[in-house]
Order: C-alpha cells, then structure tokens, then sequence
C-alpha cells in the first residue's frame, strides 16, 4: 500500500448550490509526502480536505460521484469514526476547533476516540505539547486565552496527539499575524523533522509550500490544474497566476530573468550574486503630494474599561488621495486607532478631526457618512436578507429617495463585482464576495474616508489584488482608504504610506520602500517582501529596495546592462 | 479556572477548601438551602435561612458584598413585595396605615381599591423579602463556585454521551463569543450610521431584528465549522468515553458536605414544616 | 450539527436574556423582561429544529433565574419551563398544521401591518377578560361594559390581523405564524407568571402579583414575537433550508 490517499474522478456538488464545487478531481498522495494544494478561494481546496477525511459525503448533505480512499479505507464505506482514528485534520480557524475549557481537556477529547488508558492519554497529551513548542504550563490554560499562533499550535497538538499516519492542514497560517505564522511553520518545521506521517499542506503562501512541500497540486475550479514537483510548477508563472495562485517571488523573477525552475530563496541568491552584488545606482518613482487633510488625530489616548491603554499619545494625519496601510503586531492599536478615526471609540485623551471639524461635533449619521468602516469579518456587518437590501440598508437610514438608492446601489455592485447577485441571500455568499458586499454596502455611503479592518486575512492572492486595486481607485477619486493589513508584500506595491503601530504608539510613517529598510521593520514585526530580502542579501545599497519582482527585474536588468 | 459568576460579573468563591470540593457536593449545598425555601414561613425562619446561606458564602470565600450586584433586584421585589400585601390585598391585623385610591360605585356593590398596611401584612412581606436574600445567596453561592469545567467533568464521569458533555461546554465557550459579537454587530450598525442613544425606542426595537440577523447567521456558520472539526475527531454525539480520564471521585470531606446540606433541609422541613 | 447548533442557540438566548431583562426590566419580576429579546432566538428556533429549541429555551432561562435574577436552583428549574413551552406551542403549532415554512412575503405592507393588528388585538383581549375576572365577575357595571368593549375592539383588531397575515403570503404559514404568536405568549404567560407568583418552591413573589406579571409578560412577548421573531423567520428560514439544519419532526 504505496498511496495514502487517492481520489478519483470525484465529482461533488453542496446541497442547495447549483454548481459543482469538485468536478471530476483525480489526485493521489504518496506515502510519507508533503503534498501543497494550492488554489484560488473556491477552488475546492477545503472540500478536497473533507472529502480525504470522509466527512463528504458522509456527514454533508450533497451529491457524490467517484472514489476516495484513505489508507485503504473507502470513505464511502469506512465510517468517519474509523477514518478519524487514521487520519487527522487542522482547520484554518483555530477558534472554531475548540470546544473544551483547557488546554488539556482540548487534547483529551481528541484522544477519546482511540480509547487508550488514562496515563498514554496523559502522556500524548504532553508530547505532542512539546512538539508544537508549548510546554506544560499551557494545559491549565483556555484555549481563549492564547495568541493566534498558540491557539493553531494546540490545534495541531490535537491533531498530532493521535500520531495520525495522514495529517492535512488546511490553511494553518491564513488566519494568523507574522508573528503567529511563524510560530505555526516552527511547529510545522519540527513535526516534518520527527514524525513520520504523510502531510496535505493547503497553503495560499508560496514561500511555505517552497519549504516544505514535496509535490505540490494546484486546483482550479474543482480540477487538478498542475500538479508536480515545485520547482516545475513554479516555473509556469502565467498558468498559476490563471489559477489565481502566485508563485514566490524569486520564481518571478526566475522566470523574468530566464534562470531556470527555481522555487527558493537560496537558490536565487546563488545564480544572482556573481551578476549583480553590490548594485548601488537606482531609484524608484515614488507619489509625494496628497491632497487635503480629511482626518487627524492629535495626542490621542485610548484606555478600554478592562484598563488595557491601547492608544498612548498618537498623532497621525490622513490625506485624500492616500492609500495608508496600518501594520504592526497584533494589540498593537491598529483597529483601535482606526475605531478611534472613524468615531466608533471615543479617546480618553487628545482630538480627532474629521474634514476639521471635531468628531464629537457630528452626529452619527453624518459621521459616518464621512468615514466608513468595514469590519474584519463581514459576517458582523450584513443585516439583511439579500445582497440588495444589505447595501441599500445605509441608504434607507438616511431617507434618499428610492430611485437614488438603486442607482447608488447599482454603482456600488457594480464596482465590487456583484451584479446579478442582488436577490441572493448574503448568507450563501463566499466569503470573497461576502467581503466585497461588506465594501459595497459602506462605498454606497460615499465616505470620504474608507476604514478596512484587515480585508486580505484568508483570501487568495488573486481576491487580494483585486481587492487592492479597487481601494487603489477610490484613491484616485480623491478619496482616502486607510487598511489594517499583515499582508507586508501586497500593501508594499499599493500604498503610498504605511504606518507602523506598536504598543500603543506610531514607531514608523513613512513610504513602504522607506519603512521596509529602517529598523522599524524588525521593532514592528513585519515580513519583507521576498524580493527585498533577495536584494538585501545580494548587498544592494539601502536606496535600492524593490518592493516588486517588476522593479527587482527592472534593477537586475540595469545592472547587467 | 474562573467560575460562572466570575465569568459574568466577577465574583469568585476564593477557599480553595471549598472549592476543592466535588460539583455534586458544591450543588448540593445551595440546593439544600432552595428545598429550604419553602419551610421558612415566617420572618424568623426566613431569617435564620438568611444566616445560614450568609455563612455558606462566606465559609465559600464569597465577599458579601456580592450582593452588591443584586440591589436593583432586591429593592424592586421588595417594593413590589410590599405593595402586593398592600395594594393587591388585604391582610388582618393590626391597621397602621390606610388610603382609598379609588371608590366606584358599581352594579353589585361599591368598588374601593385602597392601600391598607397592617401588622401582618409587613410580617408576610419581610418573610418574603427575608426569602429573597437567601435565594440570591443561595444562586451566588452556586455560581461563584462551580466553574464550567466541574460540570463539563462532571458529565463525563457519569459517562454522559459525548453529545451531552460537548453541549455543555460549548453553551459557556458561546457565551463568551456571542457577547463579543453582540457588541461588535452593534458597533458595525452604528457604522453604518445607526445610532442607538437617539432611536426612538419603537425603532431601536425594530433595529434589533437586523442585529439578530447577522448573530444567528454567526451562530450557524460557526454551528457548521465545529461540527466538521468535532466529526474530523471521530467524536460521535451518542458514544461516550472510555478512558476514564475525567477521574472525578468524591473523598471524606464531600459527603461530609453532602450530609451537612440534607441535614439542613431537614432541620427547617422539621422547623417550618 | 443539530447538537452544536443546539449550544450555541442557548449561548445566544442566554446572553440576549440577561440583556433584555437589564434593559427592559419589569419592576419586581426579575427575569421577565418587558421585551424579552431572547425569545426571538428560540421561539423561532423550535419552529425551525422542534424540541432543541424548546431546550435552548429553556436551559437559557435557567440560567437566567440563577444570574442575574437570584432565583434560587429550585425556583428556576421550575420556573424556566415557561420558556420550554413558549418554544413548544408555535413548534407544535406549525407542525399540527403542516405549514410549509414559506415565508415568502407577497405583500411587504401586510407583513409590516400584521404584528401591530394581532399584537394590540390580543392585548385588548387579555385585559378585558383580565377586568372582567378580576372585577367585572363581582362588581358587574362599570367593568362588565368595559370587558365588552374590550373585547369587540381586540377581537376587531386581531380578525384585520388574520386578513392581513392571509394576505401576506403563504396563507398556511402566516396562520400558523398569528396563531403561534398568541399561543405562545398566553401558555408560557400562564406557566411564568403562575410559577413567579402562586406554585413553586416557593414562589419568590406573592400571588397577588400574578395579573400585573402575567400581563406585563404577555404584552411583552406578543410585541418580541409579531415583530423580531417574525422578521427572523423571513430572513432566515431559507438558510435553514438549504444547510439541512431545519427539523420536520421533533428531534430530527
């Protein structure tokens, strides 16, 4: 018995959808593997990760066709139970993993299926612990209580505590900061190092599948688009973008400067350094001149009742025309800072001014048809029962006359790709489009100011280009978008500014080239993007710092010349 | 692990004697005082319950000025309390203080609605508002002293189905995650430009149906997400464990407890009775 | 899922019944709220998946009685049955009737009309008969003529109420929905009130309180269920549907 899993022409179609989430996906899993799915959102990465476990179709209504069959058992026949016992699953969001009050009881229950006495119990419990890097302080803990990065730890603990001969991941880092991300791929690294299980890693981010995957299989639409070893996928750059997946930077790059299939970071520096170390004379056009101030904050303090002082002395000005990213660490201040500028918190100390005026001095409605704010998760912010009334909803607050309401509402479908979904309940919307609903319903308000609280976290590559671009032009309409985002790489291409919050306080504001190569990075916790650290590493002059694999071809290219 | 009540509002049984004690023992003993209840009649029985369920609390490391978070209930029930006697009724004794309010002259005899406040009527009111303070100490002394894990333990000792024993802890974990979400989809109205203090109360009502919306709507995609992560486990609703892990024995000091709460259920019954 | 679904529907209904009786407290009744929020999440709810509802119902307000209300571990185990069968009677109702669950509004004016004619129809009902037991009975004229009058003006009211909710939409559906209405307030009324102030172990409020409790608890769940409830089972039936949550019989 050579594959762990495999799965043959399934074709797999969700109660109530008229579309087919897998259509006659073909793939196979070789024992002890690391297997990268990879996937634009919808692509039916996750739908393959219950059907490997058997949960489709067993446990979800829908209709099935084909063969799976996971460690010689046929998830057709074998029960989940069975199943279960053999193979173990980690789901992206650690919230909804947890059901227990401890740590400890999380792990035990897991480990309840395979009725093993009490001390192996214990004893599991407390090994797979310190595989993840958590020690014995933590089984006390709530899981509520942990960092994102501590939460998917123990989440994977659960999973690995059962010593599962098929271990699939799916999107174990999608919905953590950098710093937790790191702390995932650390456990991750350490489970490849010592266990000997065959892994199905479900990933958006390149660079992890370049660690650790050994094959990687790329869906689209529910088919197996490509599917080989990474340095050969990678290398076709434009069918993976057509598949809504990027590859790493340096396989851009590679495949820009005709270097041959590379996937990682290393091999990149050894073929460039002889051409191109030490490049000094380059310099990137940069947008200096904004427009007037719409909103500024001034000395401003935020205390939450618990006494947690989020904001200590913040000052920040946003102009039109500017896209600003808010980064930094989590509870840094960032959503409190943006609640702050968008009049939902009220400072304990210091001012805000929106359009020069007070905050204090405008009523709600008007506020907030001045600055909108768009939630993280749009779940907390549609109301209504079809995708129409969700952004009319603002409108009929405000008593605008029904013709100005569809015509705003028209415009506002229109621009984030939602037309012929108007009589569609939100609820069965994807999440991509439930974001962009979110973005409509607040655009259709005409702020001045746009607030989007972090919109890229577990969206593919794609969505989020998209996405940007579409910020990007509110911009050019001569408004200003302020978004709290971890995506170091992405905001690097589209904002004009980023500012860097920590503990409370501004440590960096300045353009993205100007912050990624000041100390700021390491104080704030940011990722470079890959292309950065490729010409850092090569010794490129601290003035020459492409943010793009188009202007690090672009230098490369001077350079030879 | 913090309890209910301190989960809640704070309050925390603080004797580690006491909370070191077995859920059945720490249930029994405000279950004991509740069957009390109704034999404390009178103002001195109702009293000498007050005492009893005062000292629990105290024996428990419950501040008494817990209570403290109870005086809108209090005050309310008892002025209520007393105005039933009064106002809804009429008890004999001792005439101290009375008013007609309203006199009408009806088809079969003539209609007074008076106040009238007699001797009696004030000693059926403080048995009842003497009664309210042990039911309110009774429920501290539950919830500030039992957390979710006791029960949660508790189900699976007795070898409660897993669907019982998950249930239950979930119903905690929701609260939690429900309350924040509460909050946060009233924000996000307030986004949008709804603006809570200033709505007329009818319409702020109305609001609320919209808010409910997206709660429920939660509530079944997080339903959705951690049935699959519960079925990804093998854990099926109707089986139960197996490894004896939840090892949750009753020593000495827990069926002295035990005792003690039947026996004071038996003193007032015999009392009161 | 149903299990899941089950815990966190209580989770809701427990943290909207400590809001409500926060917010809109009754005087004296602890617990009873005058617009009991909570019972918009699982009236609905056993109407949707049957007697998990009525358990979220019921589990919530226990736990209600013990915080904030200071009832004692007795006390709300009895009393909390009052959200049990508020839960039951329009889960009973809909499936006595075999209504479809259509919540398609055909006619939005009537949809919006319907709870303000059923729910003041109802309430005119109750008092008249509540004067006419409490005085009407003993003292004959006045109270007689104005039971009567009460009685005519909510019977009025409550009959444009059931044309209206015909007219709304599937007749079947919105029937049940007036019916579930009325049902569900006077029954779990009746339990709650009864339980509050005349048998429990023992009761926490002397009986003399029942008629201003009970009303006070009738005219608040009747408003919380012709207005949220009735709007959530328009929003979110067809999410019930379609992810396999909704229950035709009891349990499954």
């Amino acid at each position: 018995m050579s594959k762990a899993a495999v799965v043959e022409n399934v074709w797999w179609k969700y109660e109530g959808r008229s579309d087919y989430a897998l259509r006659g996906l073909s793939l196979e899993v070789e024992r002890g593997e690391v297997l990268a799915v990879m996937g634009h959102s919808g692509a039916g990465k996750t739908t393959l990760a219950l059907t490997l476990t058997g949960i489709i179709p067993q446990r979800v209504p829908g209709a099935f066709k084909g063969r799976v069959e996971v460690l010689g058992m046929s998830t057709l026949k074998a029960d989940v139970t069975e199943i279960a016992k053999r193979a173990a699953i980690v789901f992206e969001d650690p919230e909804i993993q947890f059901v227990m009050s401890t740590v400890e009881d999380e792990i035990a229950l897991a480990l309840e299926p395979l009725r093993i006495g009490r001390e192996e119990m214990r004893e599991r419990i407390v090994w797979s612990l310190e595989l993840v890097g958590l020690d014995k302080s933590f089984l006390d803990r709530s899981p509520l209580q942990l960092s994102g990065g501590e939460k998917q730890r123990v989440a994977i603990a659960a999973a690995v505590a059962r010593e599962p001969e098929l271990l699939i991941l799916d999107e174990p880092t999608s919905d953590l900061d950098p710093a937790g991300k790191e702390e995932v791929v650390a456990a991750i690294r350490r489970l490849r190092d010592e266990l000997d299980t065959t892994v199905v890693l479900i990933e958006h981010e390149p660079e992890y599948v370049a660690e650790f995957a050994d094959r990687v299989a790329v869906l689209k639409e529910g088919r197996a688009a490509l599917d080989g070893e990474p340095g050969e996928v990678f290398s076709k750059v434009d069918e993976l973008k057509g598949c809504g997946v990027y590859p790493p930077e340096v396989s851009e790059i590679s495949a820009n400067l005709g270097l041959g299939p590379l996937y990682r970071f290393d091999q990149a520096f050894e073929l460039l350094k002889a051409s191109v170390k030490g490049f000094r004379n380059h310099s990137f056009e940069e947008r200096n001149s904004f427009g007037s101030t719409l909103v500024e904050c001034r000395d401003v303090h935020f205390t939450y009742p618990n006494g947690v002082r989020a904001l200590k002395g913040v000052s920040l000005v946003i102009l039109s025309g500017e896209l600003v990213a808010l980064v930094g660490p989590n509870g840094g201040g960032k959503t409190t800072l943006a609640k702050v500028m968008g009049g939902l918190l009220k400072p304990s100390a210091g001012e805000v001014r929106v359009l020069g005026r007070r905050v204090e001095e405008y009523d709600r409605l008007t506020l907030s048809s001045l600055v909108g704010y768009v939630y993280q998760n749009p779940d907390h912010q549609i109301f209504n029962k079809s995708v129409y009334e969700e952004v009319a909803f603002g409108l009929r607050l405000r008593r605008l006359p029904e013709k100005e309401v569809r015509e705003r509402v028209s415009r506002a479908l229109e621009l984030f790709e939602l037309k012929g979904l108007e009589g569609e309940h939100p609820f069965f919307l994807s999440k991509g489009e439930k974001r962009r609903l979110a973005l409509a319903s607040v655009y259709a308000l005409d702020p001045k100011v746009l607030i989007v609280d972090e919109p890229t976290t577990g969206q593919d590559m794609r969505f989020n280009e998209i996405l940007f671009t579409a910020l990007k032009k509110l911009t050019d309409e001569g408004r200003a978008v302020v978004v709290i985002t971890h995506s170091i790489p992405l905001a690097a291409r589209y904002a004009d500014r980023f500012v860097v919050v920590k503990d409370g306080k501004i440590i960096a504001s300045g353009s993205p080239r100007r912050v990624l190569t000041s100390p700021a990075v390491e104080e704030g916790k940011l990722t470079k993007p890959q292309v950065l650290r490729l010409a850092q590493a090569l010794g490129f002059d601290t003035n020459v710092a492409p943010l793009s694999v188009e202007e690090f071809v672009k230098v490369v290219e001077v350079a030879r010349a | 692990m913090p309890t209910i009540l301190g989960e809640l509002a704070g309050i925390e049984a603080k004797s580690k004697r006491y909370m070191g004690l077995h859920v059945l023992a720490k249930i029994v003993i405000p279950l004991s005082i509740s069957l009390s209840l109704p034999f404390a009649k009178e103002p001195p029985q109702a009293l000498a319950l007050v005492a009893v369920s005062a000292a629990a609390c105290v024996a428990a490391g419950i501040p008494l000025s817990a209570v403290k978070k109870y005086v809108a209930v209090i005050v309310s029930m008892s002025a209520f309390i007393v105005l039933a006697f009064s106002l809804f009724t009429y008890i004999p004794g001792r005439v101290l203080y009375e008013a007609t309010l309203w006199k009408v002259q009806a088809e079969k005899g003539v209609f007074e609605w008076k106040i009238a406040v007699t001797d009696a009527s004030l000693s059926y009111s403080a048995a009842f508002i003497f009664r309210i303070f042990a039911m309110i100490l009774s429920a501290t002394l539950l919830l500030a002293s039992v957390t979710d894990r006791d029960l949660v333990w508790g189900f699976f000792s007795l070898r409660m189905p897993f669907g019982v024993c998950v249930a239950a802890s979930l119903f905690f974990r929701g609260i939690h995650l429900f309350v924040s979400d509460f909050y946060t989809i009233r924000e996000a109205m307030s986004a949008r430009g709804v603006d809570f203090e200033r709505t007329p109360l009818a319409k702020r009502f109305m609001l609320y149906a919209n808010a409910l919306t997206p709660l429920l709507s939660l509530m079944i995609t997080r339903s959705y997400e951690v049935s699959m992560a519960l079925e990804s486990r093998g854990i099926a609703p109707g089986s139960r464990s197996a490894s004896g892990y939840h090892l949750y024995r009753m020593r000495r000091s827990d069926y002295a407890a035990v005792a003690a709460g039947i026996a004071l259920t038996l003193a007032f019954v015999a009392w009161g009775g | 899922m149903h299990i899941v679904t089950f815990a966190f529907a209580t989770a809701i209904s427990y943290v909207l019944a400590v809001v409500s009786s926060l917010i809109f407290p009754v005087l004296g009744a602890p617990g009873v709220s005058a617009l009991y929020v909570a019972a918009a999440i699982y009236v609905p709810l056993g109407i949707w998946m049957g007697l998990w509802g009525c358990m979220a119902g019921y589990i919530s307000c226990f736990f209600l009685g013990l915080y904030p209300s200071g009832y004692s571990l007795v006390q709300s185990f009895v009393w909390s049955w009052a959200d049990f069968i508020e839960a039951f009677v329009p889960a009973l109702i809909y499936r006595a009737l075999k209504a479809d669950l259509d919540f398609t509004v055909k006619r939005p004016r009537a949809a919006k009309l319907l709870p303000l004619f059923v729910s003041s129809g109802s309430i005119f009902l109750l008092l008249g008969i509540a004067i006419q037991v409490l005085w009407g009975a003993t003292y004959g004229e006045p109270f007689t003529t104005i039971y009567a009058a009460m009685v005519y003006i909510g019977t009025a009211l409550a009959a444009v109420g059931i044309i209206l909710g015909l007219l709304a939409g599937n007749a079947r559906t919105w029937m049940a929905q007036i019916l579930s209405i009325i049902g569900a307030g006077l029954c779990s009324g009746l339990w709650g009130a009864g339980t509050l102030t005349i048998f429990n172990f023992p009761p926490p409020l002397p009986a003399e309180l029942f008629w201003p409790v009970f009303i006070g608890w009738v005219l608040g769940d009747f408003i919380v269920l012709s207005v949220i409830s009735t709007a959530l089972l328009v929003a979110l039936t067809p999410v019930f549907k379609r992810t396999g949550l909704l229950v035709r019989g009891w349990w499954a």
